[in-house]
């Protein structure tokens, strides 16, 4: 833990917190979504000292900001998409995207090509990490519903 | 006795309103489809994509009827909306009142409109907090700050003579690139790449290319596939903002 992780992790769910009154999020769930900002990127840091690379940590990052977000859903009796999309804030890829950009504007294709790559990945990581847990809650749900 | 020109017209709307407040594609369907068969109808054929919704309805002795709506203003976000809405489909489902009843409760949703100051707030808020997230030191942070307060101000004014997202995309990136560039100018002891990054984070699509992704993985590969290419765009214009900014002040010799 050194401190650019904490300050990462406490401005990470600030960020969160941001994107959730820019969505009209209801105040009393704000706390919930910092909770979430927090968690997505702790989980993606986590998987990242262990594969090195960016598309497996995000997708781990995706499954467990949607579970979380699902988990939540069911507490509060709300829908998932709230919680779930202000958790997955700090997961975006806005900076390898600037890097990209940057990159192209210095005419260094290959170093632009991987920062492309990585922005992409990013995003495929967190939609098909999401898509797993949702399938598996789908699941879950359709056995729960065939019991009764 | 209700038929299905009563309430047609209200489902199309409620499930306007459910996209534009950021409503999943499968969530828009499966809410129509349940709100259909709890007010009587035989058959419930719903089908919507990003831009089009298409309900056809049919009641125990007449034919079947169909409606459809085009969708023109691209998906906003606003949770409160999205959880009003939601409990009025489900208290709908279990208690099925009129068409004109389940009217007016729409009516008193729908006519919420979020503070613009609250906005302002969380893209301040936002803005700042990715600029230290990325590594950015606390004068970053104020200009990253300052250049949300821009963004803001754009997507107030600018965006309603825009004639459409891309194009507000492109000068919105632009003008701030331009400001954020003023600024390193200006104070040399900014940090360029963490004031943009920080604005950046407001005009990304990067939640529409996670929602495209997922969308097509879930089996909506039309809205999916129309969400990628907006998002692909919207990006483009971003970058060609940022950059053209870049340049300009590049060759300014600054």
């Amino acid at each position: 833990m050194n401190t650019t992780t904490v300050i990462q992790l406490i401005t990470g769910a600030i960020g969160s917190v941001g994107f959730g009154i820019l969505f009209h999020m209801k105040s009393k769930y704000l706390p919930l979504a910092a909770a979430g900002g927090f968690l997505s990127w702790l989980v993606f840091l986590l998987g990242k000292g262990l594969w090195g690379n960016v598309f497996l940590p995000s997708l781990l990052a995706g499954f467990m900001v949607d579970v979380y977000a699902e988990i939540l859903a069911r507490i509060c009796k709300e829908t998932s998409t709230s919680f779930f999309v202000t958790s997955v804030i700090p997961l975006i890829p806005g900076s390898t995207l600037y890097y990209c950009m940057n990159s192209i504007v210095e005419g260094n294709t290959v170093r632009a090509l991987g920062y492309g790559r990585a922005t992409f990945l990013f995003a495929f990581g967190i939609a098909a990490g999401m898509s797993i847990a949702w399938a598996i809650c789908y699941f879950l749900r359709s056995i729960k519903k065939k019991q009764n | 006795m209700q038929t299905s020109k009563d309430f047609l017209h209200i489902f199309l709307d409620m499930g306007d309103a459910l996209l534009n407040s950021g409503a999943e594609i499968f969530r828009v369907e499966d809410t129509l489809n349940r709100m259909g068969y709890a007010c009587g109808a035989a058959q419930m054929n719903v089908f919507v994509i990003t831009s089009s919704i298409v309900i056809t309805m049919e009641f125990p002795g007449e034919g079947a009827r169909t409606q459809t709506r085009r969708i023109r203003e691209g998906g906003g976000n606003d949770f409160t909306k999205l959880e009003q809405l939601n409990d009025l489909s489900r208290r709908f489902c279990s208690h099925p009142v009129s068409a004109a009843e389940l009217r007016k409760e729409f009516d008193k949703i729908n006519i919420n409109k979020p503070n613009p100051f609250w906005k302002l707030l969380g893209s301040l808020l936002a803005a700042c907090s990715f600029a230290l997230f990325y590594g950015g030191s606390i004068p970053d942070t104020i200009a990253a700050g300052i250049g949300a307060v821009l963004i803001w101000g754009l997507q107030q004014y600018l965006r309603p003579v825009c004639m459409n997202e891309v194009t507000f995309q492109f000068a919105a990136s632009f003008l701030t690139g331009c400001a954020i560039c003023g600024f390193t100018v200006l104070c040399p002891f900014l940090h360029m790449d963490k004031i943009m990054i920080g604005d950046i984070m407001l005009l990304i699509p990067g939640l529409m290319s996670t929602n495209a992704i997922r969308d097509v993985l879930i089996g909506d590969t039309l809205s999916g596939i129309i969400r990628v290419i907006a998002a692909l765009l919207l990006a483009a214009a971003l970058a060609l903002g940022f950059m053209g900014a870049i340049i300009l002040f590049g060759r300014l010799g600054l």
